[in-house]
C-alpha cells in the first residue's frame, strides 16, 4: 500500500536552500527555470521536526554523526564507568565493527538509531574487559593512529558478532523512512520506505538580488567627512516561489523496516504527514522569516500505480484575473489529477483527502475538504485496516 | 522478437555510470543498468537476486528531449558545533560536499527487445510497480507514468523506437538522437552499464551506436 502526499506551498521571498554560489537552488522544467528545494534539504527539516515538534519520542529516532565514539562513551560514563576507560572501550567497539576512525571521528557520517546505540552500549558493558584489552595501543611497527585507520581491533568473534547484531535498525522511524548506507557494513544498509521528490516551483522564477550595506556605527559618529561609505557591501540572492512537493511511503517496506511493529508504523506515517506539513528548511530564515505553511495538502492512498503530479505545471502557472498564483496552481493540480484518471483509470486508488485554505477549489480531488488532523487520522486508518486484513 | 517501450520523463533524472565516491555523474541518456534497476523495482526483485534474464534484453534509447545538465550541490553534516574535552565548543564541523549531476527537463523513450511472454510480465509490473520507481535516483520520481498502455510492440527494437509518437510535447518530424545496443561491427561506442550483479556492483560492457534518425 502506498501513501502519496501532494503539497502546494507558497513562500515569501526567501533563500531556504542554496547551491555552491549561494543562489537559491533551481532547475529547468517544461523549458522554464524553476525554484527548487532539494529532497535532502526537506528530509532533514522533516527529521528535525520529528524531535523538535515532539512528533516522535527520542528512542524512536536516530542521529547522524561522525562522533560515534563520543556518543557511545557518553552512555558508558552515564552507566558509571570512568571516562578514560569508556573512551577506550568505545574506540575498540567501533573498530571491532570494522569501521575506521579518523582521530576521534568515524571517516563518514553514520546514521544510528537511539536503540542501536543503547544496545551497543549494553554490549560494551557486557564485554568490557575484552574490549579494553583490544583498545588500539602502540604496537610493534604501528602507532595507535595507524591501527585506528586500519580499522582493526583484535576481539574474538563472539564480541564482534554481539556488536554487529546491535545494528538492526533499532526500530528507528527516521531510519525506516529515509534509509541509510554504511559503506563498510553493506549488510546493515536500510532501504528507505519513503520517496521525497525535490520540491519544484509551479511558477517560473528569476533570481532577485538584495543589495545590502552594513553601516559602521562608529564611523558615522566620528564625523569623518572624507569617507561616508558603508562598512561593507554585498548582495544576497533570493526568490519567492509556489512549490509543488511530492512525498510517498511504501507502507509494507515501512513495516518491514520497523520489524513488523504496526504501532510504530502507524505513528511513523502520522508523524511523516505532520512533519511534511510543518517542517521548513532554515536557510537564511533569520533575515527572511519565510514561515509559510502549505495552502493545500492532498493525500492519496493507493495499492499501486504511483502518480507524481508535477506535470500539472509543465507550463508555468501565472497569476491571472481569475486567480492568484496559488488559486491557479490548485486548479491545475485538480485538472491534471482528473485527466490522469480519465486516461489511466482508478489505478489502485483507495481513498483521497484534501486539507486546504481554498475549500471552494477542492473539486475533483476529494468529496469535501477536511482539517489536517482529520486527514492524518483518515490516512493512518486507511492504511492500518489493510495491514490488519493482510 | 518484441519490444517493450518505456517513457522516462520527469523534471530531474540521473543515469550515472562512472561515478566514484562523492562526485556523482550522469550520462546524457538512460543507462542499461539504470533501466534494468527500474524494472527490478517494478518487479520487486531485490538487488541480491540475479538479473541475467533482464541484462540479456537488447536496449535502445530515443532522446525526445535532451534536457539540460545541471548540478545539485549537496552537503551533509556541516556547521554543527565541535565539542572538545571539558564540554567547550572548539569550532564547527566541516560539511561533506557532494556535487551530483543530473539532467533537467529531459524526456526519453527506452526500448527493451526480447521474447514476448517475458516483456508482457515486465509491462504488467510497470503498470503496478511493487516498489517506487525513480529515474536514476530515488529523489527523482517520474513526472509521467513510465508505463505506456500501447508500449508492447511486436516489432524489432529499431522499428519500435522510430515509429512511436514523440513524447514530451516536442514537435513531430524532427531528427532525434538514438543510442542502440548493437554488435561490435556496427557500433561506435562502448558503455560499461550491463549489470552483472547489483549487490556486488559489477558491470560489463556493451557496444552501442549513436545515430540521428527521423521518426516516422
Amino acid at each position: 500500500m502506498f501513501v502519496e502526499l501532494h503539497i502546494l506551498q507558497n513562500f515569501a521571498p526567501s533563500n531556504l536552500n542554496r547551491d555552491d554560489t549561494n543562489a537559491p537552488k533551481d532547475c529547468e522544467f517544461g523549458s522554464y527555470r524553476r525554484a527548487r528545494i532539494s529532497s535532502q534539504c526537506f528530509k532533514r527539516a522533516i527529521r528535525t521536526a520529528f524531535s523538535s515538534g515532539g512528533l516522535l519520542p527520542g528512542e524512536d529516532l536516530a542521529i547522524r554523526t561522525k562522533r560515534v565514539v563520543g556518543a557511545l562513551a557518553d552512555r558508558l560514563t552515564a552507566a558509571g564507568r570512568p571516562r578514560d576507560e569508556a573512551e577506550q572501550v568505545a574506540e575498540a567497539a567501533i573498530l571491532a565493527l570494522g569501521l575506521k576512525l579518523d582521530g576521534e571521528d568515524t571517516q563518514y557520517l553514520l546514521f544510528l538509531g537511539d536503540r542501536e546505540l543503547a544496545d551497543m552500549a549494553a554490549a560494551c558493558l557486557r564485554y568490557w574487559d575484552e574490549l579494553r584489552a583490544a583498545a588500539p595501543v602502540e604496537a610493534a611497527g604501528k602507532t595507535a593512529k595507524q591501527t585506528k585507520q586500519a580499522g582493526k581491533a583484535s576481539v574474538n568473534p563472539e564480541v564482534r558478532n554481539a556488536l554487529r547484531s546491535t545494528l538492526d535498525g533499532g526500530k528507528a522511524t527516521d531510519l525506516a523512512l529515509f534509509g541509510r548506507m554504511l559503506a563498510d557494513l553493506p549488510a546493515k544498509n536500510i532501504d528507505a520506505a519513503s520517496q521525497v521528490a525535490h520540491a519544484i516551483s509551479t511558477n517560473r522564477v528569476s533570481t532577485e538580488f538584495d543589495f545590502f550595506t552594513a553601516v559602521d556605527d562608529l564611523k558615522e559618529h566620528a564625523g569623518d567627512r572624507d569617507d561616508l561609505g558603508a562598512g561593507m557591501l554585498g548582495t544576497v540572492e533570493f526568490n519567492s516561489a509556489c512549490f509543488y512537493r511530492y512525498i510517498n511511503v511504501d507502507t509494507n517496506q515501512l513495516l518491514t523496516n520497523l520489524g513488523g511493529d504496526s504501532g510504530l508504523a502507524r505513528n511513523g506515517i502520522e508523524a511523516l504527514i505532520r512533519a511534511s506539513i510543518t517542517a521548513i528548511p532554515t536557510g537564511k530564515q533569520n533575515s527572511m522569516a519565510a514561515h509559510n505553511l502549505p495552502s493545500l495538502v492532498f493525500a492519496v492512498v493507493r495499492d499501486g500505480g504511483l502518480e507524481n503530479l508535477a506535470n500539472a505545471f509543465i507550463q508555468p502557472v501565472e497569476p491571472s484575473r481569475d486567480g492568484d498564483l496559488m488559486v491557479n496552481s490548485i486548479k491545475r493540480l485538480g485538472e491534471h489529477f482528473e485527466s490522469l484518471r480519465g486516461m489511466y483509470g482508478e489505478n489502485g486508488l483507495q481513498g483521497s483527502w484534501v486539507a486546504t485554505t481554498h475549500t471552494d477549489l477542492v473539486g475533483s480531488l476529494a468529496d469535501q475538504p477536511v482539517t489536517v488532523d482529520e486527514l492524518v487520522r483518515s490516512v493512518a486508518d486507511a492504511v492500518s485496516t489493510v495491514e490488519a486484513v493482510s | 522478437m518484441s519490444t517493450l517501450l518505456l517513457r522516462l520523463s520527469g523534471p530531474m533524472q540521473s543515469w550515472g555510470t562512472q561515478s566514484r565516491f562523492r562526485d556523482r555523474d550522469t550520462g546524457l541518456e538512460p543507462s542499461k543498468s539504470g533501466v534494468i534497476g527500474l524494472i527490478c523495482s517494478a518487479l520487486g526483485r531485490s538487488r541480491d537476486e540475479p538479473v541475467d534474464d533482464l541484462a540479456a534484453l537488447r536496449m535502445g534509447v530515443r532522446v525526445d528531449r535532451e534536457g539540460t545538465m545541471k548540478m545539485d550541490w549537496q552537503t551533509a553534516g556541516g556547521n554543527f558545533p565541535r565539542w572538545g574535552k571539558g564540554g567547550k565548543v572548539i569550532g564547527t564541523t566541516e560539511a561533506v560536499i557532494s556535487p551530483r549531476y543530473y539532467l533537467s527537463d529531459a524526456v526519453f523513450l527506452a526500448g527493451l527487445e526480447g521474447p514476448r511472454e517475458m516483456l508482457l510480465k515486465l509491462q504488467e509490473a510497470l503498470r503496478r510497480p511493487r516498489w517506487q520507481l525513480f529515474l536514476g535516483r530515488k529523489a527523482f520520481p517520474p513526472g509521467e507514468p513510465v508505463y505506456l498502455p500501447d508500449g508492447l510492440r511486436d516489432t524489432s527494437l529499431e522499428k519500435a523506437l522510430l515509429s512511436y509518437p514523440v513524447q514530451g510535447g516536442a514537435a513531430q518530424g524532427r531528427r532525434l538522437r538514438v543510442v542502440i545496443e548493437t554488435g561490435m561491427d556496427e557500433s561506435n561506442e562502448v558503455r560499461t552499464d550491463v549489470p552483472l550483479s547489483f549487490a556486488a556492483r559489477r558491470f560489463a560492457t556493451r557496444n552501442v551506436r549513436t545515430d540521428w534518425r527521423e521518426v516516422e
